[in-house]
């Protein structure tokens, strides 16, 4: 399923004492089975975008499109059909547990928002664990009991049990340990080979970079930057501008780059990759 | 943030209202609750209607925000205006100025009562938009003093209000976030049986109260940090200054009152 902005804007409280505008005029295109990174400091309009895609917000101009459907021109029963196949993941999900054990937790989407036969439960919970990197076992443990990467991971699980086409994921790793993070990647990683289309809002570079094809960065709700992730080296001091801080190694490639040093194509975020990669460089 | 504005919430300015002592605006407030459930005939009742104007337009809000004030409130009022049509008081007196209305004088009682209760709605919500629910405590805390002298522990239950009235929008801002994270999931809370749409709403009751509870531990804590002792006598950041506005403000209140019981 693609995703389609075409010049949306959108105001908080619009006819209030507090109006803000959290985005204006932003277009952006996403194909199916892309990975699009959303970049930019808190209050650009990263979350906003996210729930105009899932319908959560309605545009108060411009159009918002998810495959052929507009969520925006939809009624709240087809809206809760386009949410089960347009997964949206929130920042800190686990703060939204509902349940006492991790099965019924990832199960509850499925048990009240489709028409899946009870008997189904157990093997798509299996797969939604396995998807994020857990055993089948963890389906029977308490939530209370498992640490912040677990639960971050059980909350993925309970989104992807719905199967989504698109996966909308707000800050995934905030607040993780390295570990957790890295677990976190490679389940996005499996779920891009599968094909899911996703939009990853995020102020962890490492994880753009591994993971996205695309960049749009957001300044005070406006679409300032957008480009394949392979071309960011070129923008490396219009980002700085942007106010965005990248990882030293991406810094450090960049400024070698403009002294005609080139040391690959792809953007570096690790410092033992690119020391590799210049080592290689010298030795030809 | 929400997308819509909500009824009880401070907005922060520094309008002529934002700038009274709080205690002043308190009382005053109490004052015109008191002049508008005393107000009878549609002239006091238009009087109380200019009076919440004016003081809408000196706490400087724009006329939007009003609908969005009362927005919740629109049912309930719909509702008391129709029981006081039907059953209130108003009776056969005379007929009525527009011919539909018949000789049934309910209708004026009915829209007094409306009225009575969009400016009562107007005056509360002048007060809390224009006072931080600190200044409102400390308001609070200023008239509750001499009860602390017969032993009753006003530091303590202040300090309960100020955090209580600081909670409810952070509540309500938190319910709103975990609705929306289970409409994210395809949850659709009309959809199902009885039972169903109960567990569903189990899905945003249960998280809500956990996370609650857990705030409020995680506060008390940081406050206990913070070296917090109850019942220890606390300072204040800013002193408390009454000008000639705020004699002003209570002696139009106090005078409306006056006017209003003669």
């Amino acid at each position: 399923m693609q995703i389609s902005l075409k010049n949306v804007s959108f105001t908080y409280q619009a006819d209030g004492p507090f109006a803000r505008q959290a985005l204006s005029g932003v277009s952006l295109e996403v194909a199916a089975g892309q990975c699009q990174g959303l970049a930019g400091p808190s209050g650009s309009g990263k979350t906003t975008l996210l729930q105009l895609v899932n319908g959560l917000l309605k545009p108060c101009s411009g159009r918002v499109q998810v495959g052929e459907l507009e969520p925006a021109a939809l009624n709240p029963r087809q809206l809760a059909q386009l949410r089960r196949r347009v997964g949206l993941v929130f920042q800190q999900p686990e703060r939204q547990f509902v349940e006492r054990l991790v099965g019924d937790e990832i199960a509850f989407g499925l048990r009240y928002a489709t028409q899946v036969p009870p008997k189904e439960y157990a093997p798509q919970v299996g797969e939604a664990l396995q998807a994020v990197g857990l055993q089948a076992s963890y389906a029977n443990r308490e939530i209370s009991h498992l640490s912040g990467g677990e639960k971050r991971r059980v909350a993925l699980a309970g989104i992807l049990v719905m199967r989504p086409e698109v996966l909308l994921l707000d800050e995934p790793t905030a607040g993780l340990d390295y570990p957790a993070i890295r677990a976190v990647i490679a389940t996005l990683q499996f779920l891009k080979r599968q094909g899911t289309t996703l939009l990853l809002a995020s102020h962890d570079f490492p994880l753009l970079f591994e993971l996205c094809d695309q960049l749009a960065v957001l300044k005070e709700g406006q679409l300032v930057y957008h480009s394949p992730l392979a071309e960011l080296g070129q923008q490396v001091s219009f980002l700085q501008e942007m106010g965005l801080e990248l990882p030293v190694p991406t810094l450090l490639a960049a400024s070698l780059a403009q002294r005609g040093f080139t040391p690959g194509a792809h953007v570096f975020t690790d410092p033992q990759a690119l020391a590799r990669a210049i080592r290689e460089q010298l030795l030809t | 943030m929400w997308e819509k504005a909500i009824s009880g919430q401070y907005v922060p300015g520094d309008s002529w209202l934002h700038r009274r002592d709080p205690r002043s605006k308190l009382l005053a407030s109490f004052l015109l609750l008191a002049v508008l459930f005393l107000a009878e005939v549609p002239g006091e009742l238009l009087i109380c209607g200019a009076i919440a104007a004016l003081l809408w337009h000196l706490g400087q809000l724009p006329l939007a925000h009003l609908r969005e004030v009362l927005r919740p409130f629109w049912l309930l009022i719909l509702l008391v205006a129709v029981l006081q049509f039907w059953w209130g008081a108003g009776g056969t007196t005379g007929p009525g100025p527009l011919p539909f209305l018949g000789a049934n004088r309910g209708w004026e009682a009915a829209l007094a009562l409306a009225l009575r209760l969009i400016l009562l709605i107007m005056v509360m919500h002048l007060l809390v938009a224009t006072t931080t629910p600190l200044q409102l405590a400390d308001a609070w805390s200023w008239y509750l003093s001499p009860l602390g002298k017969l032993g009753f522990p006003v530091a303590e239950l202040v300090v309960i209000m100020a955090i209580s009235l600081r909670f409810i929008p952070l509540f309500l801002q938190e319910s709103a976030h975990i609705h929306k994270a289970q409409l994210a999931r395809g949850i659709d809370f009309r959809e199902g049986s009885l039972k169903q749409r109960l567990a569903k709403t189990l899905g945003i009751l249960v998280p809500l109260l956990r996370n609650s509870l857990q705030r409020s531990e995680e506060l008390a804590e940081a406050m206990e940090a913070r070296a917090f002792q109850p019942g220890q006598r606390r300072g204040r950041l800013y002193e408390r200054k009454t000008s000639a506005g705020d004699l002003v403000f209570l002696l139009v209140a106090a005078g409306l009152l006056a006017l209003f019981t003669w």
